[in-house]
C-alpha cells in the first residue's frame, strides 16, 4: 500500500537522499496515481414506507484517507410494485447525511435508474470513515434490482 | 502531447540523477498526475436485442495499471412504450455488469419515442492491465428498437 508523506520544503544546500527521494517522489507519486478506492455492492435490499432516513441494508464502504475530499458514485434501479412512491437518496459519512436527491418513481412494476455522484467539498478527516446511503420511500415497499446496486469511493478529487 | 507515466524509480544510496530521469520520473509523471489523459466517443446506434449486445461506438484508451472512471451520458429511446432495458460497459469485449442485469435496469418512457436521458458511472473494481485496452457500452432490449445517442468518457483515475 503506498502512503502519503506531507511534501517536504526543501532548504539550501540540503542533501537529496535516496530515503527522502522514496518518500517524496516514489511513495507519493504511487499514492497520487493510486488513490484510495473502496466499493461495495449488494445483492438485493428492500424497504418499508417510511419518511424516516435508513441505511440500505448490506451496503456499506470503510475507507481510511489522509484528510482530501472523496468522490462518491451510487448507482442502482429501484423498483416499486404497487405504483409510484417518492423516494430520497443520501449519503452518509459516518451516518451523517451528505447532498442526495428526491425523485418519484416511475410506476408499478418499473424500473427507475439511479446514477447519483456527489463530491465532498469538506474533506473527511484523515482516518476511517464509514460511507453509506440511505433512503426513503413515501407511501409503500420499495427494493433495488439484483446484482446492480453498488456503491464507489475514492479519495484525491 | 499525451503524458505517459512511468511506474516511479526507487532511489538507491547515492542515487545519480541525470536530466533524462528528471524529465521521465518529474516532468512526465508530474505532467501525467496533473493532466490525466482521458478519452470520449459518440455512443450511437439502436438494437433490438434480449441480451446484451455492443453498441457503435468504442474508446481505446491507453491504461497504466489503475481502475477506470467510466461514464456514460445519453438519450434512451424506444420504439415500444414501458419497456425494460439494461446498460452494462465492457473492457476488451468482456462485461463488467451482472451477466442478467447489467449494470443498470431501467423502463423507457411511458410514451413510444420519447427519449429518456441517462446517466451511467462506474469505477472498476480491478484495474485492466496496463496496455491499450478497447471500453465500450452494452445494451439490451425486452422489446421495441431500443437508441441510446451520447457520449462514453473514460478515465484512469486510480
Amino acid at each position: 500500500m503506498t502512503t502519503w508523506t506531507p511534501p517536504q520544503t526543501w532548504t539550501l544546500f540540503e542533501l537529496f537522499t535516496h530515503t527522502a527521494g522514496n518518500a517524496q517522489l516514489m511513495q507519493n507519486q504511487l499514492f497520487l496515481k493510486t488513490r484510495a478506492y473502496g466499493y461495495d455492492t449488494v445483492a438485493a435490499a428492500s424497504r418499508t414506507a417510511g419518511f424516516i432516513p435508513a441505511a440500505i441494508s448490506g451496503l456499506s464502504v470503510s475507507l481510511t484517507t489522509t484528510g482530501s475530499n472523496v468522490l462518491m458514485i451510487f448507482t442502482t434501479s429501484i423498483l416499486t410494485t404497487v405504483g409510484a412512491s417518492t423516494i430520497s437518496l443520501r449519503f452518509l459519512i459516518d451516518g451523517v447525511a451528505y447532498g442526495g436527491v428526491a425523485f418519484e418513481t416511475l410506476g408499478a412494476n418499473l424500473y427507475t435508474p439511479v446514477c447519483m455522484r456527489q463530491f465532498t467539498t469538506t474533506p473527511p478527516s484523515a482516518g476511517n470513515h464509514t460511507y453509506q446511503v440511505s433512503w426513503t420511500s413515501s407511501s409503500q415497499t420499495v427494493s433495488v434490482a439484483a446484482d446492480i446496486t453498488s456503491l464507489s469511493i475514492m479519495e484525491s478529487f | 502531447m499525451t503524458a505517459v507515466w512511468t511506474p516511479p524509480l526507487t532511489f538507491i544510496y547515492a542515487q545519480r540523477m541525470d536530466s533524462a530521469l528528471f524529465n521521465t520520473y518529474l516532468r512526465d509523471n508530474m505532467e501525467w498526475l496533473h493532466d490525466r489523459p482521458s478519452s470520449t466517443v459518440g455512443i450511437s446506434g439502436s438494437t433490438t436485442s434480449a441480451t446484451f449486445a455492443a453498441a457503435t461506438g468504442s474508446i481505446s484508451h491507453v491504461c497504466y495499471g489503475g481502475n477506470l472512471l467510466i461514464s456514460l451520458v445519453c438519450s434512451v429511446t424506444n420504439t415500444s412504450a414501458g419497456v425494460l432495458v439494461g446498460f452494462d460497459f465492457a473492457i476488451d469485449g468482456t462485461r463488467l455488469g451482472d451477466p442478467t442485469n447489467g449494470r443498470l435496469l431501467m423502463h423507457t418512457h411511458s410514451t413510444a419515442n420519447s427519449r429518456y436521458p441517462l446517466t451511467l458511472e462506474f469505477i472498476t473494481t480491478t484495474p485492466p492491465a496496463a496496455g491499450t485496452r478497447t471500453i465500450e457500452v452494452y445494451r439490451k432490449t425486452a422489446s421495441g428498437t431500443l437508441s441510446s445517442d451520447g457520449d462514453l468518457y473514460v478515465m484512469e483515475v486510480g
